[in-house]
């Protein structure tokens, strides 16, 4: 429904080029990371999620204009790496993060810099600078919560989060949104970051993200389409 | 945090080492609930890759090697324990790695010179090589270009090696690293080299790789730190071995990615040689007569399939493998090539096992491309990390620096669950651990050994190729047969283990003596230990050496023979540690087995759904990990049932397995499409692309031959 408009426009012409990012969830448990994906690529919400089973990622395709679309990929942390351990194989390669905390839980907002501090050690664009990060206070739809604006703001500035929205699942507030904002950010990078670094395109020995099958990491046929590569540290 | 931790469990697993993370991805992926903890910040203990900077960290921890802090008192304990329980306390420390040590051979960039590369373009950015390497060569060549052209421009009487290793991998790499090159400005001697070498000439090159030289500092490495991977273990993966079919199998692959084992080197008589091992290497070498060639084809020929011709080899079964080569009449050259190069044998190898091992050898070949072997790219400690993912993706629960006080066992002597360090009771039904957490009479050692290694950073190849070569050299010690060869592995900038220009080269040794004589006669034999000011213009030198820019010494105690004893409780499982072999194999084995005792009706890690076929159901028969009850629930606002059981388990796995079958179609006719493409890439090897598909016929049998075993 959100997508309508995209879907028209995909209609009329051919995209010229397809993205495929990466794009990281992450945040404390509870705080609704896995509603807020899965409002934003299947489109609805429900109270009674678990625990995401053997998916890697959500895949949401977005025709962003006439000369770009867009494959998300968004990384859940599966529940589990809850600890913030997470393995190096989930940061390879993410273009973006996206932080997200509960606005009727302090506590979940106090992590976020654990978070950020985080995504910023363990990865990083191609030309070395950090990778650009989202901040989502989610659950806006519950009565109770008072936002500071103004402490977010300035939360923000300090700690270059790329922009933050206030977001609710539940009732499809700013979802859209906020991943419209994220994309567009992701599309203004410096091309360099964008492409494979030199080292990738040119590996003429190296067996490449499948063995066997073509799958790559991006659930898509080939890695053709993967234009997203950081360094993993 | 911990104290958010369910209370029970199915499997607990101690250590994130290789076969432990096989095991819990294997429960995880059939629905059993698997809590995996490490005592360690970082994933993979002993299989670890650790960044530059993370090295004094992780030597400081060995030498303190405890192995928690526990939380818990006597009385505390007591509170804990149920009825008929006794808690055994585990080791408080443990002591696996001896004697590390790191190193920088370089110097600080004199004072007068940093202002150079600061005024460079302020952005180290590696987008931009150019300019800040363009800046380089000025400081360079004032202060050492004078030593260094001596060295350099000697002719190179390895010329004949490297025209024989020029013409087979040439089909892989040329033109796509000229590409690169011309790029990145990049190693401008081997971009020239190729071309050359062609022509006939052998002039370029030293011109080019004068022109390469650099002289490194501390500043220079050291800024590079992130993007360096030294493996503990680095490890090969056969292409045709368990490891790389468990890859595909399980869908790990799609979390790794690979470079091949471009080269397979001897040294003999000082002289660094490309090993022919494909038939298109044999018929292309040089380096054999052409009698020495038709020998090799023909014992190539017959050791891929010696087991279907045992007569053979009768009589030779248990002597050596030497005794069987040199009776097979073949020249002592072609015996050193198959002894050291294909079978990665000594001369106390039985002949059974080098026929074994040669034929793993040739039917990796070809497989991925003119190799036998896959490096994963950013380190082998990729590799239990890929597991762990697909473990956690299954609902696996990780917790790193939290490990086991103790272990509660039952008056049957059974163990029924831990003490964290944290000091939460957490049951479980089995127990897997790396044996550095148990108390030593849990696992017998065999015989005590330590393996030797050594982790180098180079400024240049050991034998500088026409691209960027990944290269294995199993280095025998000359006059001592019995003693353990030195396994060397060089990883270009291209295996991302290291940056640009730089080379990480590992060393692995069964440890005879101390650390620095075990590896002391191939680094001397290897690298160039003379400092940057030394003048050595009186020296005969064939060729520069790589020169040592940064080291890592440290022994590892061996504990890949650890076997179980009687003291271990029935439900409790040891693994072994890394050992001094090449590959992965035998971890993927032991892991099989022991899932198999605890499963028997049990796939051994499945290929998951595609993420397409997966249905999501939001009512209660969701895929849940049955423990996740009361504290998920908690957490998530929502009010779970609990009626969720085994039940709701077993019915997910069964749709995950209809998703399989459907993706299995799919998937085959990808490969395909895929390995049309990479026969494109490499199509100026005329005969590969037959042994291309052959082995990729070959390799669906056997794929197919391995379900059938299983089911």
């Amino acid at each position: 429904m959100a997508d309508a408009s995209a879907a028209a426009a995909g209609a009329i012409r051919q995209p010229t080029q397809e993205h495929l990012y990466k794009v990281l969830v992450i945040g404390e448990f509870g705080v609704g990371k896995t509603s807020v994906i899965r409002r934003y690529t299947e489109g609805y919400f429900s109270p009674n999620y678990k625990l995401t089973i053997g998916v890697d990622f959500a895949l949401k395709t977005v025709d962003y204009n006439e000369s770009a679309k867009v494959n998300l990929q968004l990384w859940d942390i599966a529940g589990h790496e809850r600890f913030g351990h997470m393995t190096r194989v989930y940061y390879k390669y993410a273009i973006a993060a996206i932080v997200v905390f509960d606005l009727s839980r302090p506590a979940t907002f106090d992590a976020v810099l654990k978070w950020l501090d985080d995504v910023n050690s363990k990865v990083m664009l191609s030309n070395e600078e950090p990778v650009p990060v989202l901040l989502l206070a989610n659950k806006c739809d519950i009565d109770e919560v008072n936002i500071d604006r103004d402490k977010i703001d300035n939360f923000c500035k300090e700690h270059h989060f790329i922009g933050w929205f206030p977001t609710s699942a539940k009732s499809n507030t700013n979802v859209e949104e906020a991943m419209n904002f994220l994309i567009e950010h992701i599309l203004s990078l410096p091309v360099e970051t964008q492409q494979m670094s030199p080292e990738r395109q040119s590996l003429p020995n190296s067996v490449t993200s499948s063995l066997e099958t073509s799958y790559g990491f991006s659930g898509k046929k080939g890695r053709s389409e993967s234009s997203a590569c950081c360094k993993v540290v | 945090m911990a104290s958010d931790l369910p209370d029970e469990f199915d499997v607990i697993v101690l250590g994130t080492g290789l076969p432990e993370t096989l095991l819990a991805a294997a429960f995880s992926r059939i629905g059993l609930t698997v809590l995996h903890l490490d005592r360690n910040d970082y994933y993979s203990g002993s299989w670890a890759s650790f960044s530059l900077r993370q090295i004094p960290g992780w030597i400081e921890g060995q030498k303190k090697a405890q192995c928690y802090a526990s939380e818990v008192n006597e009385e505390k304990l007591s509170s804990l324990l149920k009825e008929g329980e006794r808690a055994l306390q585990l080791p408080e420390t443990f002591h696996t790695v001896f004697e590390a040590q790191s190193k920088y051979h370089v110097g600080e960039r004199p004072k007068e010179e940093k202002a150079i590369p600061d005024s460079s373009p302020s952005t180290d950015e590696s987008a931009k090589p150019d300019s800040t390497d363009t800046s380089l060569p000025p400081a360079t060549a004032s202060e050492s270009g004078d030593s260094k052209i001596p060295e350099l421009s000697g002719p190179s009487p390895t010329g004949d090696a490297e025209t024989s290793t020029g013409i087979v991998p040439g089909q892989f790499d040329s033109a796509p690293e000229e590409e690169e090159d011309s790029k990145t400005e990049k190693r401008e001697g081997e971009a020239t080299g190729p071309a050359g070498e062609a022509s006939g000439g052998k002039v370029e090159p030293a011109a080019g790789e004068q022109k390469q030289q650099r002289e490194w500092f501390f500043e220079d490495i050291e800024k590079e730190w992130r993007k360096f991977s030294f493996d503990l273990t680095p490890k090969l993966l056969y292409c045709a071995g368990s490891m790389v079919e468990l890859l595909i199998v399980s869908d790990v692959a799609k979390y790794c990615e690979f470079r091949t084992v471009s080269r397979v080197l001897t040294l003999r008589d000082n002289n660094l040689e490309r090993v022919p091992c494909s038939r298109a290497d044999v018929f292309s070498s040089k380096a054999l007569s052409l009698l020495e060639k038709r020998l090799l084809m023909k014992f190539l020929t017959f050791a891929a399939e010696y087991d279907k011709q045992p007569d053979e080899y009768k009589g030779f079964e248990d002597k050596p493998f030497v005794e069987f080569l040199a009776s097979k009449k073949l020249s002592p050259k072609i015996q050193y090539f198959i002894l050291h190069a294909i079978a990665m044998a000594t001369e106390s190898t039985s002949t059974k096992e080098g026929l074994e091992n040669t034929q793993k050898f040739l039917r990796s070949l070809g497989r991925y491309g003119n190799t036998a072997f896959l490096f994963p790219l950013y380190g082998s400690g990729e590799l239990p990390q890929g597991f762990c993912r697909l473990s956690a993706v299954f609902g696996g629960i990780y917790v790193l620096t939290l490990s086991v006080s103790h272990l509660l066992v039952n008056d049957e002597n059974k163990c029924t669950g831990v003490i964290t360090s944290a000091g939460q009771r957490i049951s479980c039904k089995y127990l897997i651990a790396d044996p550095s957490y148990l108390p030593k009479d849990f696992y017998k050692v065999p015989q005590e050994s330590r393996i030797s290694r050594g982790i180098f950073v180079t400024d240049s190849s050991i034998l500088s190729g026409e691209g960027e070569d990944l290269s294995l050299l199993q280095l025998p010690h000359e006059g001592q047969p019995q003693s353990p060869s030195t396994t060397v592995l060089e990883l270009p900038p291209s295996a991302m283990v290291s940056p640009r220009h730089l080379y990480v080269v590992h060393m692995t040794r069964r440890a005879v003596s101390d650390i620095s004589s075990d590896l002391e006669p191939a680094v001397s034999a290897l690298f160039d230990a003379t400092t940057p000011d030394a003048a050595e213009s009186d020296k005969v030198k064939d060729t520069r050496k790589p020169r040592v820019l940064w080291s890592l010494h440290f022994q590892h105690r061996d504990l890949s023979a650890v076997s179980r004893s009687e003291q271990l409780p029935s439900n409790v499982f040891v693994v072994t540690g890394p050992g001094v072999e090449l590959d992965t194999d035998r971890c993927v084995e032991e892991a099989k087995t022991i899932f198999k005792e605890i499963c028997p009706k049990e796939e051994f890690l499945p290929k998951p759904p595609h993420p397409d076929d997966i249905i999501y159901v939001d009512t209660e028969e969701v895929p849940a990990a049955a423990n996740d009850k009361g504290e998920w629930a908690k957490d998530a606002n929502t009010a779970e049932s609990s009626e969720i059981g085994d039940n709701a388990g077993g019915q997910t796995v069964e749709k995950l397995e209809d998703g399989v079958k459907k993706d299995g179609g799919e998937e085959e006719k990808d490969g395909r499409e895929q390995g049309g493409e990479g026969v494109k890439t490499e199509a100026d090897g005329g005969d590969l692309k037959s042994i291309e598909e052959q082995s990729k016929e070959e390799k669906k049998k056997s794929h197919g031959a391995d379900c059938q075993a299983e089911s």
